[in-house]
């Protein structure tokens, strides 16, 4: 470049910035806002655990306690609470509208980590369960009401304590999971319930999708971690509460991090995938199997946080997008099933969809495959409100194959996830700025040209 | 209510039943259903308004045939012309076909033949043109005599590529499109889909009675400046088929999802040797077709069976009818904007249907423009081998971008030759790959007990 040309472009970015930075400072803070707190959930001895219908005690001790992890990150526009349990799945319109009405949280997610060493939630509605049980211990005091009231509180707790951040998406990928479902050629399905020889199976998605934010001082406050493997390393003999392999892995990445930032577990679309070690028995070593596993992507993510430092965050927009979708019941047509799901778009870069399920994995695939978003997670086993719990997501053609959540423990209509995910892709290119319902005159345009 | 009656029908598992015992039996049948001359050509009216019909460059034809297993009777119907009949017009089809026949089951498509006549939902008098209502007749006629002459026969399927068209939206450099209606150059574009489908339907001693294409173009050689009826180029495609492969099948052309490809040869003019140019895009595609008949090998089949399923899916109209209004009169007069005002819909049923053959090959019928990606997603997902995409069958809804083409724009992606919100596409796959299932066996409407 000539220096001619130089001078008067550099004293031109002198003005540019001059004329830039005075409305900044007087408008509202813009960019993205983060605060974080976390509460422990741990239910009472004796609690009914659930994830294996063949265990039918209680618990007996506790392993490791239970936490929720709540990230409120705020924008200009809007404002979204991560709501981490560790717990098989949650259900709670209380929490939401609490949230939204004391403190001006508009979107909350409600995601569960679905370790099968929690307390039951009885959302399941393919075993035909009334619903949350909200008696246990006692109908005054239920340990349900209670977790409601502490996730709300650390919501409140969470939101007023924001400060600026930028996020960074970041993914890196760990083979941890396995796909459970083997369907050979015919489409017969046969169940795979341990992998301990990590066998090759397919489909699997290996992707850690991150969202990092740190603060003005560079500093990590919260990494929010999608993985699709379901936390089921401990197995139904274990009665000890216990967060499975997320417990480990959030443990050690708020460690390694400096104890300042917070980590959540996302679970992906994690409907067939099992960890390797699934299912262990508890005298062959399964809580080292959780340890292991739960390190082995903790040293990956942290790897990648540490990486990611070098990038810059966006803007800090954030757009969120909420649906209820109704779809027919699978087995009684004539009744409908409605569920809530949220697209979330950061910036343009980083996108989230969330189903308030256990979608199969193809999704995920599908849903990146389709998104012209850089970076596009699907958190599974989320709970966003007007809805409720869809239990398994099968593929069309997982259904039509059979096996384990693809066939009777399934209730919502064959081909919605397919309609979910198509759904979060015409929300992204919405938000992305493309108008469907702008109406383009081409054929016009081009007999005109051609005149 | 029919539909739904078969629906409910088919729930029960009755028209999924395998016949046992029973052998698959067809016969096929061809009617010229060619109008008298005079009546309006279609499909260009934006190039040329008032196109009379002056002379028959090849008649204009409906190819039957009709399959059955004894227990359930199917009849594909393939006609020369743009669009299906109005909707009380497929209707009547439908029942005076079950009345003369029997028959449940029909699968009417059109091949989308521009130098064919005009087509409107609703006319100006009130009267459904003499001609059409002629063309039902002899359809119905042409049924109920292959349904007369039904002998056993035997299928199989086969598939190769052919490439004569190309993805008339052209995606430039910065993601956009300009629409690249002629392509003489043979430029690469993408998607396209090159793949050749063709069922082949065989008496019992072996000799083609019907050769099925399956192919996704649209028959867009000849122009405005043509003002004789004509298939186009399919025409040229059978002709030349009927001519190469031994016996006396008849060629049936059933457009795929045609929805983005043109011919390389897109309107060609009459001056610019447009008649030629039908012949060797036709030829082209033909001599695969030959190539792909001869080497299929059918046999009796171990599991005869026609099962066919049909389902409507709700949508909504995908535009504001403020500028449904505004589109309109930027190319119809007043008179034509209000009448079309008032039949404007904004909500649709649609239909989709599948029939699957001897367990082994699927037809599922989609009643618009698809786009190309929709055969490529059907095929690859479909569980039979042997999938074919009918397009412009059974009705027609406009056009069906794929989610990405209707945010990408273009023509028939963007446009009001779209009438349906995005993802309508992508959930008819969907439901027909679900009805491809179901036909198998395969998704059942009541769970298995539970296993571990």
């Amino acid at each position: 470049m000539s220096p001619l040309v130089s001078f008067p472009r550099s004293a031109l970015l002198q003005v540019l910035f001059v004329c830039l930075s005075l409305p900044l400072a007087a408008a509202p803070p813009a960019g993205l806002r983060l605060g974080s707190a976390r509460v422990e959930i741990t239910p009472p001895l004796g609690f009914p655990m659930e994830g294996y219908e063949s265990r039918k005690q209680g618990s007996t001790g506790v392993h490791d306690p239970l936490f929720a992890r709540v990230v409120v990150v705020k924008s200009a526009e809007t404002s979204i609470a991560f709501v981490a349990c560790d717990l098989v799945g949650f259900v709670s319109d209380t929490v939401i509208k609490g949230a939204r009405e004391k403190f001006g949280i508009q979107h909350v997610l409600i995601l569960s980590s679905h370790t099968h060493g929690g307390p039951s939630t009885s959302i399941w509605d393919s075993y035909d369960v009334a619903g949350p049980d909200r008696t246990w211990p006692s109908p005054e005091k239920s340990w349900y009401a209670a977790a409601e009231e502490k996730l709300l509180r650390t919501i409140g707790e969470a939101a007023r304590q924001l400060e600026p951040v930028t996020l960074v998406p970041a993914l890196d990928f760990v083979y941890l999971g396995y796909n459970r479902r083997l369907v050979d050629d015919a489409g017969n399905t046969k169940m795979l319930w341990r992998n301990s020889e990590r066998k090759p199976t397919h489909p699997l998605d290996p992707r850690i999708g991150l969202m990092v934010f740190r603060n003005a001082g560079g500093e990590p406050r919260a990494v929010i971690v999608n993985y699709a493997c379901h936390a089921v390393v401990l197995g139904p003999d274990n009665l000890q509460i216990s967060a499975d392999y997320p417990g480990v892995m959030c443990d050690y990445v708020e460690k390694q991090l400096g104890g300042k930032a917070i980590c959540l577990f996302a679970q992906g679309a994690a409907g067939d995938i099992n960890p390797y070690d699934a299912t262990m028995p508890v005298k062959d070593g399964a809580f080292e199997a959780v340890r292991k596993t739960g390190l082995a992507i903790g040293e990956k993510v942290v790897e990648a946080v540490r990486q990611s430092a070098r990038r810059k965050g966006g803007a800090g927009k954030i757009q969120v997008t909420h649906d209820v979708l109704e779809f027919p019941h699978r087995w009684k047509p004539e009744k409908k099933v409605r569920v809530g799901m949220d697209t979330i778009l950061f910036d343009r870069n980083l996108a989230v969809v969330t189903l308030p399920g256990e979608p199969f994995v193809d999704f995920q695939l599908d849903l990146a495959a389709k998104s012209e978003i850089e970076y596009t997670y699907l958190f599974g086993y989320t709970y966003t409100g007007d809805g409720q719990w869809a239990d398994y997501i099968p593929t069309i053609e997982a259904a039509s194959q059979g096996g384990y959540g693809a066939g009777y423990n399934t209730f919502i209509g064959v081909g919605a996830g397919e309609a979910m995910v198509d759904r979060a892709v015409i929300n992204l290119y919405q938000m992305s700025g493309y108008d469907f319902r702008q109406m383009l005159d081409v054929l016009v345009e081009e007999v005109e040209k051609s005149h | 209510m029919r539909q739904i009656m078969i629906c409910a029908l088919t729930v029960l598992g009755i028209a999924v039943l395998p016949a046992r015992g029973a052998e698959l039996r067809g016969a096929a049948g061809l009617v010229d259903i060619t109008p008298p001359l005079g009546v309006q050509l279609g499909g260009y009216q934006e190039l040329r308004a008032d196109r009379p019909a002056k002379g028959i460059r090849d008649p204009l034809t409906a190819r039957i045939l009709v399959l059955s297993d004894g227990r359930n009777t199917a009849a594909f119907v393939v006609a020369d012309l743009i669009g299906a009949f109005a909707t009380a017009e497929m209707a009547q089809l439908r029942s005076e076909v079950k009345q003369r026949t029997g028959i449940d089951w029909l699968f009417y498509a059109v091949t989308h033949s521009h130098s064919a006549p005009d087509m409107q939902e609703e006319y100006p008098d009130g009267k459904f043109p003499a001609w059409e209502q002629e063309a039902i007749r002899k359809i119905v006629a042409g049924i109920a005599e292959a349904a007369q002459g039904l002998e056993p026969v035997r299928l199989g399927a086969g598939w190769g590529q052919s490439d004569i068209g190309h993805d008339r939206r052209f995606v430039q450099a910065d993601g956009s499109i300009r629409m690249l209606w002629r392509n003489s150059t043979r430029t690469v574009t993408y998607p396209a889909d090159t793949t050749v489908g063709v069922l082949r339907v065989d008496n019992a001693r072996g000799e083609p009675l019907a050769i099925l294409v399956n192919y996704a173009c649209h028959p867009v050689v000849f122009t405005a400046d043509n003002d004789f009826y004509s298939a186009d180029w399919p025409g040229a495609m059978r002709r030349y088929v009927e001519k190469n492969v031994a016996g006396s099948p008849i060629c049936f052309f059933l457009q795929g999802a045609a929805g983005n490809i043109n011919p390389y040869y897109d309107k060609t003019y009459l001056d610019e040797d447009a008649a030629e140019m039908v012949r060797q895009t036709g030829e082209r595609l033909g001599r695969e077709v030959v190539r792909i008949a001869r080497q299929i090998q059918t046999a009796a089949p171990p599991e005869p069976q026609v099962a066919c399923l049909t389902d409507t899916q709700h949508f909504k109209l995908r535009w504001d009818p403020k500028d449904v209004r505004k589109a309109l009169a930027a190319v119809l007069t007043p008179d034509h904007v209000e009448q079309s005002m008032r039949n404007l819909r904004t909500e649709f049923d649609v239909p989709v249907s599948s029939c699957v053959l001897n367990r082994e090959i699927a037809l599922s019928a989609f009643p618009g423009e698809f786009f190309v990606e929709f055969q490529q997603t059907l095929r690859s997902r479909s569980p039979l081998r042997d999938a074919f995409f009918l397009g412009y069958t059974n009705g027609y809804f406009g056009y069906f971008p794929t989610i990405r083409a209707a945010a990408a724009g273009g023509y028939g992606a963007a446009d009001f030759s779209v009438f349906l919100e995005p993802g309508a596409g992508e959930r008819l796959v969907d439901q027909a790959l679900i009805q491809i299932y179901r036909l198998l066996g395969k998704l059942k409407d009541q769970p298995e007990t539970a296993g571990d």
